[in-house]
């Protein structure tokens, strides 16, 4: 927006919102800048109706506007070419039904997975999302970026679990899909086009999801392995046997010292969580036998399986130039990729770390320059790597020296039709106001 | 283009016995397993995704409509031409094109029959876990169409859950991929989106789905009520205490003796209501619910609760669930069943509900549903001969399932909307919500070629014309 209109929009967005709401100084505007694009003006509006005003005003005045939870996960994607308005979730922050009975829950967008977690934990009941930040990252913004955690193996990913989504579309139309119970085909499942769209069809302003009873008890049992192969083995082991773990996770030697794991470092680790009773427990290790090198329980095991959902924000904090990307492949890929992202890593000087969900394909890889590498390594590695995966594989960047982003195409191919996606897109999106130029095409 | 001539360009696209035209053979396409009915101008069975686009290309040169169909055993009219047109049958792709144990998933054309599909897998012992009654018969492009649900969805989801690539061709003849083997692509998930859209966004010519583990024990269950509130108590019980069984069915007195006097099952003849009860997984954690499923059943006064003793029993049991409406079917010249959902905590409630529609409107109404999920199948039965009668199960189906949505439900779990519920959605959705919906349609779908009436309600300035073209429900069962 131009420097002359900027007062004006202020005022009509404090018009629909509130002054207290609306935020233009520009030393908290820089604090809010993605990937150092600063907002022109942030609004947290206060229930889907002021949702629709300002998406309303922004359609109008032809302004760009970034739809904002937390902030985790907002540097996923391009650079923003400019952001009129950043439109912050954190009002949207109630509760709107929890019935432990019925096992469903319902909150606005701009509730942390933190917080819901800690709802439903009080009546021994899992929301399970263990996602980094949690007590920042919201649920607006874990559905908009579809993020998962270790516990995606054993309850699916969020799209499996969300049984209602409500949104405002950007020509200002409030509106849902699905409800609040665990069964319904009623009407187009709006909830998966949400899901992983980046914040660029509609605002999220509230979501409900199933949740699930907490198990009795946990036990993690780690096997360490001197080598891919062998770690790749016992998941197979894993998968032929009768067991269900909770999280089947692979830690790659360079992954370990992110974790901190005692007594694994330099080894491949298989993480097994198991949930149930001491006789549920007991049948794991005996089906495990002798791939069982450690297990883990109370603190120790929430320590680790919070160090393995925090992997990529330990990465992106270490000085020097890292990247992490979400891989998403057929399993039977995943040994291959990895040794790929080994390679890709070698012959750019830089290390290679893989952690992840091996039991369903949804894995983080992490190229970390050791020494003073130009970022033009890790575009190459990247480049290199997604050479290697199949059609239907994924691998997008999570996190990136800003400076990279230029210069490299950020998400890679999608299996999906373009064309196809696009007619969504312009189907709520007409005039394209929604993370304007961040996301796939 | 004449509808004449567009049969005998058809022809020589699907063959001399891809195209049926004659009265005695459209007929037999009239119907699905519900109540409603409407008749094409042309069955066409396609061999190959290649002839579907040019089928396609044609019927939208032509504006004629195109309904996809599967093996017809849909419950809400979604594959039943509402202004004739072109049934496009796929009876003719029914190849599964790969079995990827390695990966858990299956490539397959729509026209594989869903209980097929889990026999071809239980070699690598994986099978395709959603399970419709209708199984045996049922199609995957028409379970994906529906987005269909079956008695262990309660712990496994529904089909939606259970696909991640499509190939489906356009209105215009466009082939588009999405998704693929992974468990999710990056991208929007129009997979996921067009699961359950009814064929009214595309058809679907390739299906990848998940193919599950077996698991290693199955225990089946049957928990003996005196009264039917006890047993609806159970089922609150056993969500609240986070026992999680993988089915949890239940059927009501009435029901379950019309279903023993059909099957001999092994359902007592004298009790108010049975729960049959599926737990699945490792040894101990089967005998671990076992053990607390039947302590909350005799806590909310079971009678019995008995385990089926072989595999043979526990078919037997299965076996009375799965053929409980075609049981009903002897009785009574015409059944509607519903299909709503409501929280399940409201299930004794909704039951005590169904009990007054019932006497309000001197209709018999069998309950049987999967209560696990808290959705309802209560059948309505009447004749269709009697106009009042007709009428009179409309009207008590929406008393119905207005009141599912009062208490914040749905109108349909599994069955899909179709031409049976459409001018129904508006319970559930505001003008918004269906615009966007509408919107979305659109996008894919411009000109109303595929499936066409279906899914929305009727613009309020057409709807005098179709209610009097179409009335429903006309189909004798």
């Amino acid at each position: 927006m131009s420097l002359t209109a900027a007062p004006r929009i202020a005022q009509e967005l404090a018009g629909a919102v509130g002054e207290a709401y609306v935020c233009d100084r520009s030393s908290e505007l820089e604090e809010l800048a993605v990937d150092g694009v600063a907002p022109g003006v942030a609004v947290s509006p206060g229930s889907a109706e002021e949702v629709a005003e300002v998406l309303l005003l922004a359609s109008r005045e032809d302004l760009v506007v970034a739809p904002a939870g937390g902030g985790t996960q907002l540097g996923i994607g391009r650079k923003p070419g400019k952001i009129d308005i950043l439109l912050r979730t954190s009002r949207l922050n109630k509760v709107e039904h929890y019935d432990p009975g019925d096992l469903t829950v319902g909150v606005g967008a701009g509730t942390t997975v933190g917080d819901l977690r800690r709802l439903v934990s009080d009546h021994r009941q899992v929301f399970p999302l263990d996602v980094a930040r949690a007590h920042e990252a919201t649920i607006g913004g874990v559905m908009a970026a579809a993020a998962h955690g270790a516990e995606k193996h054993g309850y699916g990913g969020i799209r499996d679990f969300c049984i209602g989504v409500q949104f405002v579309t950007a020509d200002g139309r409030v509106a849902k899909g699905g409800g609040r119970v665990v069964k319904n085909v009623a009407g187009f499942d709006l909830m998966k086009l949400m899901i992983g769209s980046f914040g660029t069809l509609a605002v999220i302003v509230g979501a409900s999801f199933k949740v699930f009873p907490a198990p009795a008890l946990t036990k993690t049992f780690a096997g360490d392995f001197a080598s891919l192969e062998e770690a790749m083995a016992c998941r197979d082991a894993v998968l032929a046997s009768p067991l269900s773990p909770l999280c089947l996770e692979l830690i790659s030697p360079e992954a370990q010292a992110y974790l901190s794991q005692g007594g694994a470092q330099g080894r491949w680790s298989v993480l097994v969580r198991a949930g149930g009773s001491e006789r549920v427990l007991a049948r794991y290790r005996a089906e495990l036998g002798s791939r069982v090198a450690r297990e883990l329980e109370g603190a120790e095991e929430a320590q680790t399986w919070r160090a393995v959902a925090e992997f990529q924000e330990t990465v992106a904090r270490k000085p020097g130039a890292s990247m992490v990307l979400n891989v998403s492949l057929p399993i039977r890929a995943i040994a291959e990729m990895v040794r790929a992202s080994r390679l890709a890593g070698e012959s750019n000087g830089l290390a290679a770390a893989a952690i992840g969900r091996i039991g369903v394909g949804s894995m983080l890889v992490a190229f970390i320059s050791q020494s003073d590498i130009k970022p033009e390594a890790l575009a190459k590695a990247v480049t290199f790597l997604r050479d290697q995966l199949p059609h239907d594989a994924s691998a997008y960047v999570l996190h990136c020296p800003r400076e990279l982003k230029s210069r490299l195409d950020v998400w890679g191919s999608s299996p999906t039709d373009v064309a196809a996606m696009r007619a969504v897109k312009s189907t709520l999106d007409p005039k394209d106001i929604l993370n304007r130029g961040r996301f796939l095409f | 283009m004449l509808l004449s001539k567009l049969a005998t360009r058809l022809r020589q696209i699907v063959g001399a016995d891809g195209g049926l035209d004659r009265p005695e053979d459209v007929s037999l396409y009239e119907y699905d397993a519900g109540l409603a009915k409407g008749r094409a101008d042309l069955v066409v069975l396609p061999r190959s995704r290649d002839e579907v686009c040019e089928i396609a290309r044609l019927a939208s040169e032509a504006r004629v409509a195109i309904v996809p169909r599967g093996a017809g055993t849909g419950l809400s009219g979604g594959s039943v031409p509402r202004q004739g047109g072109i049934v496009l049958v796929f009876s003719r792709m029914t190849k599964i094109l790969e079995i990827d144990a390695a990966n858990r998933r299956a490539v397959v054309e729509p026209g594989v029959v869903n209980l097929e599909l889990s026999q071809a897998a239980a070699k690598y012992r994986l099978y395709f876990a959603p399970d419709p009654s209708s199984q045996k018969a049922s199609t995957l492009g028409g379970n994906v169409a529906e987005n269909s649900g079956g008695p262990h969805t309660l712990a496994y989801g529904v089909t939606v859950n259970h696909v991640t690539g499509l190939e489906v061709v356009l209105a215009s003849g466009r082939v588009i991929e999405m998704g693929g083997k992974a468990a999710e692509s990056l991208g929007y998930d129009l997979t996921g989106f067009f699961v359950g859209s009814e064929g009214t966004l595309g058809i679907v010519t390739r299906i990848t789905v998940k193919l599950s583990p077996l698991p290693e024990l199955v225990a089946t269950l049957l928990a003996i009520f005196n009264t039917i509130d006890d047993a609806a108590n159970t089922v609150t019980s056993l969500t609240a205490e986070g026992i999680t069984p993988s089915a949890l069915e239940m059927l009501d007195g009435w029901t379950l003796r019309t279903v023993e006097e059909a099957t001999h099952a092994g359902y007592p003849m004298d009790s108010g209501a049975v729960l049959l009860i599926e737990l699945e997984g490792l040894r101990e954690e089967v005998a671990e619910q076992a053990e607390a499923v039947a302590a909350v059943c005799n806590r909310n006064r079971a009678r019995e609760v008995r385990r089926a003793k072989n595999d043979r029993e526990r078919q037997l049991l299965w076996m009375g669930r799965k053929n409980a409406f075609a049981s009903i079917g002897r009785l009574s010249p015409s059944y509607y069943t519903q299909d709503g959902v409501v929280p399940r905590t409201r299930i004794p409630e909704v039951l005590k509900f169904i009990e007054g529609v019932s006497q309000k409107y001197g209709l018999r109404i069998g309950n049987i549903f999967h209560a696990g999920d808290g959705n309802l199948h209560p059948a309505i039965l009447f004749d269709i001969r009697d106009p009042e009668q007709v009428a009179k199960t409309h009207a008590a189906g929406a008393d119905i399932l207005r009141r599912c949505v009062e208490m914040g439900g749905a109108i349909t779990g599994e069955h899909g909307v179709g031409m049976e519920k459409n001018e129904l959605m508006s319970m559930m959705f505001s003008e918004e919500d269906l615009e966007v919906m509408k919107r979305l349609h659109d996008a894919f779908n411009p000109d109303g070629v595929l499936n066409p009436q279906k899914l929305f309600p009727t613009p309020r300035s057409c709807r005098e014309g179709i209610v009097s073209r179409q009335p429903l429900p006309e189909a004798p069962r």
